[in-house]
């Protein structure tokens, strides 16, 4: 179990704020939590894996809260991915994952190929540069190793932000495979409500810093207070596309 | 097990897949103390989450359609056929109902209908 526990943040003094979140992550499961831009979602995900410094609260991993003395063995249990990437610029790629995956003890190299296999990312790792990829290349390359850090908990940043819906649907599974296979745990974020696929296990609704509904998918889906929500950022997402 | 769902049907997830395990029992596929796949390796298969899949086994658990044993899985169990031949009897009687009506309100003659069924049936 992932949990946030009494969570409180705030940027500045009139800022953002994210207050008093209480959650738990069940292993096993998948997660979206969806919320408009703006919501607070990568803030909390941000505090939740350590990247922020929490104003009150605690993260706490299988009954052990995480602090400086366990950050390390937290941070091999758990991966973090957005769409900005660790890679050093001055490294290839594969120089990348040879110096970045001595961190992790669980790394599978043969299993990180196959993925790529999988996801067919077919470049030359050994000449080329993160930045030389296309958006849906960086995050084929980022979930492969992700996944092959064989992780307890993955959590994603609106990770398919922009993707072809192909390559969304390569990566979506891969990550189910690893949820039902052994069991892993997912936390991943969007806006967009058609991001939440079927394999969804459970849904959290985010809004102004808050954590608005939590439960199983069905549950929140057919909530009266989510159909207002839903009609609201499906407008958003057309103003957008007007702009 | 031959199982299909359409994620875009209207039909919930979970429902689709009752019915359809329903089917297999009742048509005599799979027997009683017959296995059925995991929790797990049917949501993988049918790439749909746990949970909806652990909500269809539940409810043919309640049904008395299948049973669990701890730390092994889900067997199929020795239901009562009589009641369920009965009750996919009574289901068509209700779709049959639905369908004679809208038939009624396109202003369809009962022989009008017989004559389509018949057709319809011979081929």
């Amino acid at each position: 179990m992932l949990s946030i526990k009494n969570m409180s943040y705030s940027y500045g003094k009139k800022g953002f704020k994210i207050q008093d979140i209480n959650i738990d992550f069940e292993g096993g499961y998948f997660t979206t939590l969806l919320g408009k831009n703006g919501a607070g979602k990568t803030t909390l995900l941000s505090l939740m894996y350590k990247l922020l410094l929490p104003k009150t609260g605690a993260v706490v991993l299988n009954g052990e809260e995480i602090g400086m003395k366990n950050l390390c063995d937290f941070k091999r249990d758990v991966a973090y991915v957005d769409d900005n990437g660790w890679c050093r610029e001055s490294m290839t790629l594969n120089e990348n994952v040879d110096f970045f995956s001595s961190l992790y003890d669980k790394f599978d190299k043969k299993e990180f190929d196959d993925y790529l296999n999988t996801f067919e990312l077919d470049c030359d790792l050994n000449e080329k540069h993160f930045s030389e990829l296309s958006k849906g290349e960086q995050m084929k390359y980022l979930i492969a190793f992700a996944l092959a850090r064989k992780p307890k908990y993955l959590i994603m940043d609106e990770p398919f932000t922009n993707l072809d819906p192909i390559v969304k649907t390569d990566l979506i599974e891969a990550i189910h495979r690893e949820v039902t296979g052994r069991n892993m745990g997912v936390i991943m974020s969007t806006h967009l409500v058609e991001d939440v696929s079927d394999i969804t296990d459970y849904i959290a609704i985010m809004e102004e810093g808050k954590i608005k509904l939590f439960g199983d998918r069905d549950t929140v889906m057919t909530d009266k207070n989510v159909m207002s929500l839903r009609e609201l950022m499906v407008s958003d997402e057309i103003v957008d596309s007007v702009k | 097990m031959n199982i299909k769902v359409l994620t875009k049907s209207g039909v919930p997830i979970y429902e689709q897949i009752t019915e359809q395990i329903k089917n297999e029992i009742v048509s005599g596929n799979l027997k009683q103390g017959e296995p059925l796949p995991s929790i797990r390796s049917l949501a993988a298969d049918l790439k749909i989450s746990v949970i909806t899949t652990k909500r269809a086994y539940e409810e043919l658990e309640k049904e008395g359609l299948i049973y669990s044993v701890a730390g092994k899985g889900f067997y199929v169990d020795n239901p009562d056929m009589s009641y369920l031949e009965e009750k996919r009897t009574l289901g068509l009687e209700d779709e049959l109902t639905k369908w004679i009506d809208s038939a009624k309100e396109a202003g369809l003659a009962k022989e009008d209908v017989i004559s389509m069924i018949s057709i319809i049936w011979g081929e």
